[in-house]
């Protein structure tokens, strides 16, 4: 992976100036390799979708299946639910859930660093 | 003295304090510093090592659990400790888990010193080593290491230290503070010179899944050295899990028997969520190992160039997660640098003083924070060297 794209995704605060200090490359090169990533879109949309599913003979239930999808987009999301699942023979209907953002995890808030303040500021 | 004071016992009244807590006692004054003086990770522990501690906790997993440790995370350990150190240890009798590698440190001397035996230790070190000899009536031995050598230990040194009454001789690398690594060969004359010597070497492996060049080397897996080696490891620094306070030692039974008397009595056993947790570190925790030390390695070519293109010259630590900068040139004691810098920038470093005496005219500066605090913190340090500098 592109090492500016790496320092990207880690989603520290850095200016092209530091970029360049933490990768010990110039900023005239760092700049390049930032206009080349963005001519090249390579910060992909992914979506993840939960489906539920219906099915034929039905049980009892709101739904049968609970399919976990992950796609490019939420076109790309539609189009699998449109033309691949409800065409499967047997499938009564769905309804798909968009994850926008996890929040929590069982039942847990997930704290960035910064809100992990009861460190010590000094320790052996 | 106080009537209060009088009832404290003499060798822990002469113990120092240590020169952290001091330190931390002005930082924790002042909000807005940057620190660099955190000896732990920064990063989190990984979710799945917290997933598996809470799924324990609803398991109502929440009693005690046997005196070694729960006979599953021992198996782990014995299995972990074979792949990454070449050392085969029966679960059963030989793995001792214990509350953190400080627990083990403290009843591995316990259980080997008698008052007035005398334990070679090398230095820079972690800053419980000698209070620990202290806490045993033994009488500690400092080898001094020096950046020449990288701080590595240099046999030659061990030897003539060593005197009559030499007992015990504890190793760590990387080290705490300084990230030295000892070679190969020099490791292969300690041994020799331990079996020579018949000492018993306490060999403190915390930080050895963070070595950055190589492969690490535990001097308990060379010839003639696993009968007298207590293998000690945590899970602290690898996985970043400081606050769950759990580690092991490794040893022959018999060590482990005479540990583990002291271990029943004390502790009774670690945290059952804790060693839940560990079994989970160790059976699914090596990518989230190596995203952390791919992190480290970077920040550590990061700050040790900003320290060398300061004037600040810096060796490059093998290991660990410090860099021990030479402060000389600022023409200041580790101390006055240090708190100086503190007062002007609102930098927190830690005085090399604080690990031990052959530290002075350097400095323990962390990077197990991020890239960003890491420059802004070395542009302090350099607008501070401009201001002192004549």
């Amino acid at each position: 992976m592109s090492p500016v794209l790496k320092l990207i995704l880690e989603s520290e605060r850095l200016d092209i100036d530091q970029m360049a200090q933490v990768l010990d490359l110039s900023e005239a090169e760092v700049a390049a390799e930032m206009e080349r990533l963005q001519a090249e879109h390579t910060q992909e949309e992914k979506v993840r979708a939960v489906i539920e599913v219906r099915i034929s003979p039905e049980r009892s239930g709101g739904f049968h299946l609970l399919l976990f999808a992950t796609g490019k987009g939420l076109h790309e999301v539609a189009t699998f639910v449109s033309e691949r699942l409800a065409s499967v023979q047997g499938v009564l209907s769905t309804a798909t859930h968009f994850m926008l953002r996890i929040y929590k995890e069982q039942w847990h808030f997930l704290l960035s660093l910064a809100e992990n303040g009861d460190k010590p500021a000094v320790s052996p | 003295m106080s009537i209060s004071q009088r009832f404290v016992a003499d060798h822990v009244s002469g113990l120092p304090r240590s020169g952290i807590r001091d330190f931390f006692s002005i930082v924790s004054a002042m909000p807005r510093a940057i620190s660099l003086g955190i000896g732990e990770p920064d990063f989190v522990t990984p979710w799945h090592i917290r997933e598996a501690t809470i799924l324990a906790l609803k398991k109502g997993k929440t009693g005690y659990t046997d005196n070694l440790g729960l006979i599953r995370l021992r198996r782990e350990i014995a299995t972990y400790v074979e792949n990454n150190f070449s050392l085969s240890y029966h679960p059963e009798k030989e793995v001792l888990v214990t509350v953190g590698v400080s627990e083990a440190l403290d009843i591995a001397l316990r259980a080997v010193l008698n008052p007035g035996d005398k334990v070679l230790y090398h230095e820079p070190c972690y800053v419980s080593y000698m209070p620990s000899i202290k806490l045993t009536h033994a009488e500690p031995i400092a080898i001094a290491t020096s950046v020449e050598d990288r701080f590595g230990i240099n046999p030659d040194r061990v030897a003539a230290a060593w005197e009559p009454g030499c007992k015990v001789l504890i190793l760590n690398f990387p080290t705490n503070p300084t990230g030295g690594l000892t070679e190969k060969v020099n490791l292969r004359k300690l041994a020799k010179f331990a079996v020579e010597k018949d000492l018993l070497v306490v060999v403190d492996e915390i930080y050895s899944e963070l070595i950055f060049e190589g492969e690490h080397i535990s001097i308990a897996s060379l010839q003639g050295m696993r009968e007298r080696t207590i293998f000690l490891h945590g899970f602290s620094k690898a996985f970043a899990m400081t606050g769950f306070r759990i580690g092991y030692a490794c040893a022959p039974q018999p060590l482990v028997e005479a540990m583990m008397k002291i271990h029943q009595y004390s502790m009774l056993c670690a945290p059952v969520l804790s060693q839940e947790a560990a079994i989970e570190a160790l059976r699914n925790g090596a990518p989230a190992l190596a995203k952390m030390k791919t992190a480290y390695r970077e920040r550590r070519d990061l700050i040790v160039r900003r320290f060398n293109e300061m004037g600040l010259d810096c060796h490059l630590p093998g290991g660990s997660f410090y860099a021990f900068p030479s402060i000389r040139s600022s023409g200041m004691s580790s101390i006055e640098f240090c708190k100086g810098l503190l007062a002007d920038q609102e930098v927190a470093i830690v005085p090399g003083t604080a690990f031990g005496e052959s530290g002075a005219g350097f400095a323990r500066a962390s990077f197990s924070t991020s890239n960003e605090r890491i420059l802004e913190a070395t542009d302090r340090i350099e607008r501070y060297l401009a201001k002192i500098r004549p």
